[in-house]
């Protein structure tokens, strides 16, 4: 994928979001932190392929979704753990528990490997959301991958919490999170920081669609053409889709 | 919970009922009920309907309100998927301020995702 095909967008995408796309979907087949690029290009054709499947889709309607078992529609490029985690984070998040995400290590993902492989089916999820919204096909994804290995390295002071996951907290980074930490201390921001390379990957996609500190009074500095009201309405109503109200 | 910061900064009033799918009458937000479409349509993945609903905002709002509107809900695909699988609680003192709240908009037993296919 190269920026001309976000140049014929149909309609102008302003240049800080088409740059962050554009380099979102080329390191889809990087070497990760913790994942191959061979890896991480399944993960991502994985995660568009989740929608289309059945088994999914009966677990979405159903009231108590781990009760439904089956086997996953899927590429067959990733061990079942992988695939279950995938279609997971992306047809029911919202009713995610901990003990699913403790049964995803205990079928052999390991930890870091599978905050990269949230970070990155949901960047997958956010790009297809975006390109969809403005009626334009999912970007292409790289046709082959980076062949480097990943260095495999959890970064120092990781510590459960305050959710299920390890997390780096601000008090325990270190210099490979730099000044991560300067525009906010918000839960969400610990998410993912496990691993600092793709916490970055993912924050560099996320700031440009939403905005990089929204603890800012209104759009101080920032371009957008709808207001900061219109901007928080339209993110709960999408939350209560997910059945988040984080 | 930030539209009602936007709105105390701002000196506007919102309905935040409206934004979950109750209220629609009165909500104060310019344009609501055209946001709720194209957000209703992008989230049940409906092609037909994020259609239309993608030319009405071009044609009422122009095509950069398109951008930021499908940014924004790209991007709260985005937020709540690391929040839900990480476990990530509401910080004690969101919790705080909120309660009021998320009990007038029961947002403990929120679910607009029944009607979202997969």
């Amino acid at each position: 994928m190269s920026i001309e095909e976000l140049n014929r967008a149909p309609y102008p995408i302003r240049e800080d979001l088409k740059t962050a796309l554009a380099v979102a979907v080329n390191e889809v087949a990087q070497v990760g932190a913790w994942l191959s690029g061979d890896q991480r290009l399944a993960v991502a054709n994985e995660a568009r392929h989740a929608w289309d499947c059945k088994l999914c889709q009966h677990r979405k309607e159903a009231l108590s979704p781990y009760a439904i078992e089956g086997e996953h529609d899927h590429h067959g490029d990733l061990p079942e753990p992988w695939v279950e985690a995938v279609h997971r984070i992306v047809t029911d998040s919202g009713r995610i528990t901990e003990s699913w995400y403790e049964s995803m290590i205990v079928a052999g993902i390991i930890e870091d490997e599978l905050i990269e492989i949230l970070s990155l089916t949901t960047m997958v999820t956010c790009m297809d959301t975006f390109t969809n919204g403005i009626g334009m096909k999912p970007l292409a994804l790289p046709e082959s991958a980076d062949q480097n290995l990943p260095a495999r390295k959890r970064p120092e002071g990781a510590k459960r919490g305050p959710g299920w996951a390890l997390t780096v907290g601000p008090d325990d980074a270190g210099p490979e999170f730099g000044n991560f930490y300067d525009t906010g201390h918000q839960f969400i921001r610990r998410s993912l920081t496990l691993v600092p390379d793709e916490l970055n990957r993912f924050w560099n996609l996320m700031n440009p669609l939403y905005m990089a500190n929204p603890a800012m009074n209104e759009l101080d500095d920032i371009e957008r053409a709808i207001s900061r009201a219109q901007i928080e309405y339209v993110a709960t109503r999408v939350s209560a889709y997910l059945d988040c109200f984080y | 919970m930030r539209l009602s910061l936007s709105g105390e900064h701002t000196g506007d009033e919102y309905e935040l009922e409206a934004a979950i799918g109750g209220n629609k009458k009165d909500e104060g937000l310019p344009h609501a009920e055209l946001f709720d479409e194209f957000v209703d349509a992008v989230c049940t993945r409906d092609e037909a309907r994020i259609a239309k609903g993608r030319q009405r905002l071009v044609d009422e709002l122009g095509e950069a309100a398109l951008i930021d509107t499908a940014a924004d809900i790209a991007a709260f695909n985005g937020y709540p998927r690391a929040a839900d699988t990480t476990g990530i609680p509401l910080e004690d003192y969101k919790d705080e301020a909120t309660e009021e709240m998320r009990v007038e908009l029961g947002l403990d037993s929120l679910n607009l995702s029944t009607s979202r296919p997969v």
